[in-house]
């Protein structure tokens, strides 16, 4: 090695690939500017490749280039491999968030839920971290899991009702009983779609609009009526009463007709006019139909009600009683 | 008066072919021009100038492919910078391909009728003058080109596969006579490496050189309208074209440099690979026969250049920039016949000249200049106009799209400007800068002056960047 020029095959080949991960390091961070979308995750790949490459490289080009920048190669070979090591965990982080929201965005209306990105994203940061401290600084992890457990004891016993949701928030994201978008009625508490899951409570925004936040130990503890899964598509049941002197074959006849027509319930399933007895002189019929979206349910059986009434009065069909 | 028409040209090339086309029109450059580099970087210099180069072409290779599936067009580079830029600069890039193509086949057929004249030194044929020799040459390679596509591709490719033989045969006879101390036997500055003789900046002063290795490879995006199915033909044959070319650089470069006479020797010598498969075949074989298998290179970039530069004229004069009448229908076997008459009339032309001039100045070396500086100014372009393209037009039809995107243009800008700037820089190269300047300007006043009204809004690329603007201006395709 003369002032550090290169020279040996290996060394050669190092610069080579120095000067490729600069170039492309530079495009990458040009490109964030002027295509603003998927820039980071290049350019923080660059940069872990430009970063390891001057890591590996630091027999010669630290003589060369950077002896007056670091006091000796073992703080510039510290540096330059915790660099690489952070780029990574970031270009990681970057490429986990791409494919999360893109698998969102593609969606099957599939969002993922906020506390499992942070977990994972935490995850990452933590290995990156633990591996910095192992190999680059030599401090020994075991050492550092026996303090991190006991200062886990120490916050698991200030915040245990917080770990508590938190640990119920990662049972409910593995067994997926809901996902983000789906209705759901958790105990007796009223129906809503789920917004949102965080660390410490599900989001569920009711017909009304009001939000009900409600703790992950609760959902953990209730039974949950999800009406989006496995399908979207979900049977809506209304009953209806008429005077026993109608005869049921023209009441099935007439409503099925005007129900299949009305273009309000799905054709497949066929909606279903089903006579149940009689009872204090009226005669109880079950109108039973699915729908596409239970979000819609209310404007689909307004809709519906009023094409019934529509035939209802159009062939004269007595009076009627509703129960749903 | 008989009904004139324009040429459509006829499909013919699948991907096997088109890349069989990349490399005859490139393997010339595995054969000579590139080992001046040596002395410039020494091995160490070159092999970091060659994989940086590499990268270049390869970022080139898969923005050409997006950009030719995008507009499968026979003017290449040309109708890129038409839909970027407008017509001013497509005239330029226009130029620089047809005059990249034309100079080198200049070169080409001078060095052609050197080796033939030594292939056949004790025959009759010795006592015919170069100029007949020549004729001879472009006769043969325009009746070629002009009588069938598949019997062009398909000659491409056989040449091509004989120079990729040629090589073969060279790397096995060079592995087992390979010697370190040739490898390195340029002599280092006070200070420097045996590796980088001339220090850090020697990788800089190689890194022109190393474009030879891979030059011409977009040849490819100028048989568009020739391909049978462009949008997947053109991304697998650049990309195997690449691959091939890639292997045989490196291969040419370490065992051309590790044998007799020694690297040091190479860097000053014109046909290296000559004198490489004369220590290596070491008398076993006459050096006519070792001239004749040199030879094959050369035809195989004479072959595929004729056809890249039949092409361009081709396209440009479909579009009105050159005359009309060189993109007209004549005969029934859809190649532009009078485009590929035009072409070897102008090489002609030019390598009499070259003979005349040859007492004065070394015309060869200064076409070979601009032929390379062209393709410079050509590759700038092409990256640029993928990159205002991207921008621009990104819901543009993108049957391919480059992996690296945005980034891998810019990588490939990056080199091919530092490239092109020691290039401008290299006093050899500064006299054939002028010249070129001097060619652009005439062609783009005679293009304001003359040309500017003369432009049919038929052909397909004006067509395709009208459509682009209309988009936009309805508000269908726009970055904003």
């Amino acid at each position: 090695m003369i002032n550090g020029v290169p020279n040996s095959l290996v060394s050669i080949l190092q610069l080579a690939a120095l000067l490729i991960f600069f170039a492309m390091a530079v495009a990458a961070f040009i490109d964030i500017f002027i295509s603003k979308r998927n820039g980071l995750l290049y350019f923080s790949a660059q940069l872990t490749l430009l970063f390891f490459v001057l890591s590996i490289s630091r027999g010669w080009i630290y003589t060369l280039a950077f002896h007056f920048i670091f006091d000796s190669i073992e703080i510039y070979g510290q540096t330059m491999t915790t660099l690489s090591i952070a780029s990574a965990a970031y270009f990681v982080d970057r490429l986990v968030g791409a494919f999360l929201g893109r698998s969102g965005l593609q969606g099957k209306n599939e969002a993922v839920p906020g506390i499992l990105v942070h977990l994972v994203r935490g995850l990452i940061y933590l290995a990156a971290l633990l591996v910095i401290l192992q190999f680059v600084f030599g401090q020994s992890v075991t050492a550092l899991a026996t303090l991190s457990g006991a200062a886990a004891l120490i916050l698991g016993m200030s915040a245990q009702s917080t770990l508590g949701e938190m640990f119920a928030g990662l049972a409910i994201s593995i067994s997926h009983p809901f996902k983000v978008g789906d209705w759901v009625q958790v105990g007796s508490l009223e129906e809503g779609q789920v917004v949102d899951q965080t660390w410490r409570h599900v989001v569920i925004r009711t017909r009304n609009y009001s939000v009900i936040n409600i703790n992950n130990s609760v959902i953990a503890g209730n039974p949950i009526r999800n009406f989006s899964s496995p399908t979207k598509e979900v049977r809506v049941s209304e009953k209806i009463y008429f005077d026993q002197s109608i005869s049921p074959n023209s009441i099935q006849l007439f409503l099925g007709d005007a129900i299949r027509g009305s273009n309000v319930v799905l054709d497949n399933p066929p909606p279903k006019i089903l006579f149940r007895g009689a009872k204090d002189e009226k005669c109880e019929y079950e109108i039973s139909y699915f729908i596409d979206d239970y979000g819609n349910m209310p404007s689909k059986s307004d809709k519906l009600w009023k094409i019934v009434m529509e035939t209802i009065i159009r062939n004269n069909l007595g009076t009627v009683a509703r129960h749903q | 008066m008989p009904e004139i028409k324009t040429l459509e040209l006829s499909r013919k090339a699948n991907t096997l072919l088109l890349s069989g086309l990349a490399v005859s029109a490139t393997i010339v450059g595995e054969f000579s021009g590139w080992n001046a580099g040596l002395n410039q970087g020494g091995i160490g210099g070159m092999l970091i100038a060659t994989l940086l180069v590499a990268v270049m072409f390869g970022c080139l290779a898969i923005s050409l492919a997006e950009l030719s599936t995008s507009m499968p067009f026979a003017g290449g580079a040309y109708t890129y910078a038409r839909a970027a830029f407008g017509k001013k600069i497509a005239v330029i890039v226009g130029i620089s391909q047809m005059l990249e193509y034309i100079f080198a086949l200049a070169t080409i057929l001078v060095a052609i009728g050197m080796q033939f004249r030594v292939i056949f030194e004790d025959s009759f044929l010795s006592s015919l003058g170069e100029p007949v020799i020549w004729a001879i040459a472009l006769l043969f390679f325009a009746i070629l080109n002009a009588s069938d596509t598949k019997l062009f591709f398909r000659s491409a490719l056989i040449l091509a596969i004989s120079s990729l033989i040629v090589l073969i045969i060279f790397w096995f006879g060079a592995i087992p006579k390979f010697e370190m101390s040739q490898f390195l036997s340029i002599k280092a500055m006070a200070g420097d490496s045996e590796w980088l003789p001339n220090g850090l900046i020697g990788i800089a002063w190689a890194l022109p050189f190393t474009v030879w290795f891979f030059l011409s490879i977009e040849v490819i995006t100028l048989a568009s309208e020739e391909s049978i199915t462009p949008s997947k033909n053109i991304p697998k044959a650049l990309m195997l074209a690449f691959i091939i070319l890639l292997i045989s650089a490196l291969g040419v470069l370490i065992l051309n440099s590790g044998v007799a006479p020694g690297a040091s020797a190479i860097g000053s010598i014109d046909a290296p690979l000559l004198n490489g498969l004369e220590s290596v075949l070491d008398g076993a074989i006459s050096v006519k026969v070792i001239t004749a298998l040199v030879l094959v290179g050369a035809l195989a970039g004479f072959h595929s250049t004729v056809y890249a530069a039949s092409r361009i004229v081709f396209s440009l004069a479909r579009a009105g920039y050159l005359p009309i009448r060189l993109s007209y229908k004549c005969g029934s076997k859809g190649t532009p016949k009078l485009a590929i008459y035009f072409v070897s009339i102008l090489v002609y032309v030019l390598v009499l000249v070259t003979e005349y001039l040859a007492e004065h100045i070394s015309v060869v070396s200064l076409l070979l200049n601009m032929s390379v500086l062209a393709a410079m100014i050509s590759y700038i372009i092409s990256f640029l106009s993928y990159v205002v393209l991207r921008v621009r037009y990104p819901l543009m039809e993108r049957p391919y799209k480059s992996p690296l995107g945005i980034t891998g243009a810019i990588t490939g800008l990056i080199i091919v400007s530092i490239a092109a700037i020691f290039m401008f820089t290299n006093g050899d190269f500064r006299f054939g800068l002028i010249i070129m300047t001097c060619i652009y300007l005439l062609f783009l006043f005679l293009f304001l002056v003359v040309g500017k009204n003369l432009i049919d809004k038929n052909a397909p690329e004006e067509i395709f960047s009208n459509n682009l603007k209309a988009k936009v201006l309805m508000g269908k395709d726009s970055h904003d």
